[in-house]
């Protein structure tokens, strides 16, 4: 059912923004969100904004989702997460080729993260 | 500064940008020596020439092709006479010390900034292809299509070599300066907002090559009186730069937090005496102390591999040697020969080098 709202959907978007090949990933629950806030920092105020952030996000509020993220950024320029979840977004604006960049800088950053860096190499070749 | 060096009072003027390598913001301009002073703002308004604040673009160039040019390539630093169309006369570069230095590994070429195998190599690479790459890290001046572009006789404000140098600091991704994040309403509402933007422009593996001969013009090259500010575990890469008849003093370069660039010289563009090491160079270091700067991250990408090689050669030494310098180089692009610490060639490597021969 899920499944088929979000081929709805895309078919919606798509007459607009041409999102045929990729599914928001944001659309759903909260619990689409795969990495825990301590998961992606240990530093409180950026695991504090990255909640903000996914809230921002799952409330279909791109923009302060973002504005965000890049607080969180200004506090650490190298976290990986940060700037792969800012990638997320832009391909949730319908804007691949930016999702593209920020999912490159972010795959840049994530050395010795094994797992994210499977997860945005995916992430990349399904945009 | 210019009682040091006996200029008159007020002699020199300056220009200083900040910003963070990462996200492009920017944290500081100043555009005067009156840091209160509401007019011409040089660090966005002096169109001044770089000097060799250009040559890592010439040198990004030959690092993006690791089938042809390393760390350790030989360059020819022999000197070089030059016509080219439109032009008058001949172009014949001099170093700065008005030496030749004979065969020099590019590393050292320009960790001590040598014009001329610079320029040579330059030529080698072609005047497009070498002006697409400082394009491609921000530059967007219209640059001359001439091989003197080089020795950075094309005039840029700081602030586009501070783009040029946040793209190397960023690892190759370009990040477009920003100084507003956003127009709120009375509400605190976002209006418009200036959102993080950026565009891979250069390899990962290209600018660590690049990063690590700016790294070593900071530890023993042209910037090497830096150490006096800054220890050498920040491992700060930048570069100098210097115009005819030092007539600007730049220094362009970066910490792991901040890039930053610094321009010293005269409106009315006579002499100042100075440098890039002995007028925008100090200033530069005292500044970035004030910064709490971080180290330049020592994280390499994938497909990097660091050897030990002979400064002076350029082929890869083994063991002890007080010659020797840890180079990063790309997969499969590694030197083949090597040579003792006098520089002398192996026995292994001459009869590869003989086995070579014969195969030719």
């Amino acid at each position: 059912m899920k499944s088929l709202q979000a081929l709805i959907l895309c078919a919606l978007l798509g007459m607009t923004s041409g999102c045929a090949s990729y599914s928001p990933s944001y659309g759903g629950e909260p619990e689409d969100a795969e990495y825990s806030a301590s998961q992606i920092s240990a530093n409180t105020a950026v695991q504090n904004l990255y909640d903000q952030a996914m809230n921002y996000a799952h409330a279909g509020d791109y923009d302060q989702a973002e504005a965000t993220l890049e607080r969180g950024l200004r506090i650490e320029p190298n976290n990986a997460y940060l700037w792969f979840e800012l990638a997320r977004l832009s391909a949730d604006y319908g804007n691949i080729k930016k999702a593209r960049e920020l999912a490159s800088r972010a795959q840049s950053l994530a050395g010795g993260e094994k797992y994210l860096q499977g997860q945005i190499e995916r992430f990349v070749q399904g945009l | 500064m210019e009682q040091r060096y006996k200029l008159a009072e007020g002699w020199l003027d300056g220009a200083v940008v900040v910003s963070v390598p990462q996200t492009g913001e920017v944290a500081a301009v100043i555009g005067s020596r009156r840091s209160n002073f509401e007019g011409f703002n040089r660090a966005l308004d002096a169109r001044r020439p770089i000097g060799s604040l250009f040559k890592p673009a010439i040198y990004l160039t030959a690092l993006e092709r690791p089938e042809a040019y390393t760390l350790t390539s030989l360059l020819d630093d022999s000197p070089l006479q030059f016509q080219e169309a439109g032009m008058n006369r001949a172009w014949e570069p001099q170093n700065y010390d008005k030496q030749f230095h004979g065969e020099v590994p590019l590393w050292l070429a320009l960790a001590n900034s040598y014009n001329v195998s610079t320029a040579r190599l330059g030529l080698e690479l072609g005047v497009k292809p070498v002006l697409q790459t400082a394009q491609r890290l921000g530059v967007e001046e219209p640059l001359k299509p001439y091989a003197a572009t080089f020795l950075g006789s094309a005039e840029l404000p700081p602030i586009q070599v501070a783009q040029m140098y946040q793209t190397i600091a960023a690892g190759g991704f370009r990040v477009p300066l920003r100084a507003i994040r956003e127009v709120l309403t009375v509400e605190g509402r976002p209006l418009k907002r200036y959102a993080i933007d950026v565009q891979q422009v250069a390899s990962s593996q290209s600018v660590h090559l690049l990063t690590r001969a700016l790294q070593l013009a900071v530890e023993e090259g042209t910037a090497k009186s830096m150490r006096s500010t800054l220890p050498e575990s920040l491992h700060i890469a930048g570069k100098t730069g210097t115009t005819d008849g030092l007539r600007d003093s730049w220094f362009a370069g970066f910490s792991g937090n901040y890039v930053g660039v610094v321009w010293v010289g005269n409106d009315k563009n006579e002499p100042t005496g100075l440098t890039g090491a002995t007028g925008a160079m100090p200033i530069w270091a005292k500044m970035m102390a004030q910064l709490h700067p971080a180290p330049v991250p020592q994280v390499e990408p994938p497909g990097i591999t660091y050897l030990a090689t002979h400064r002076g050669v350029g082929a890869r030494v083994s063991g002890h040697c007080s010659e020797a310098v840890e180079l990063p180089f790309v997969e499969g692009s590694e030197p083949q020969t090597e040579v003792g610490c006098g520089g002398d060639y192996t026995t292994t490597s001459k009869v590869r080098k003989w086995w070579q021969r014969l195969l030719r």
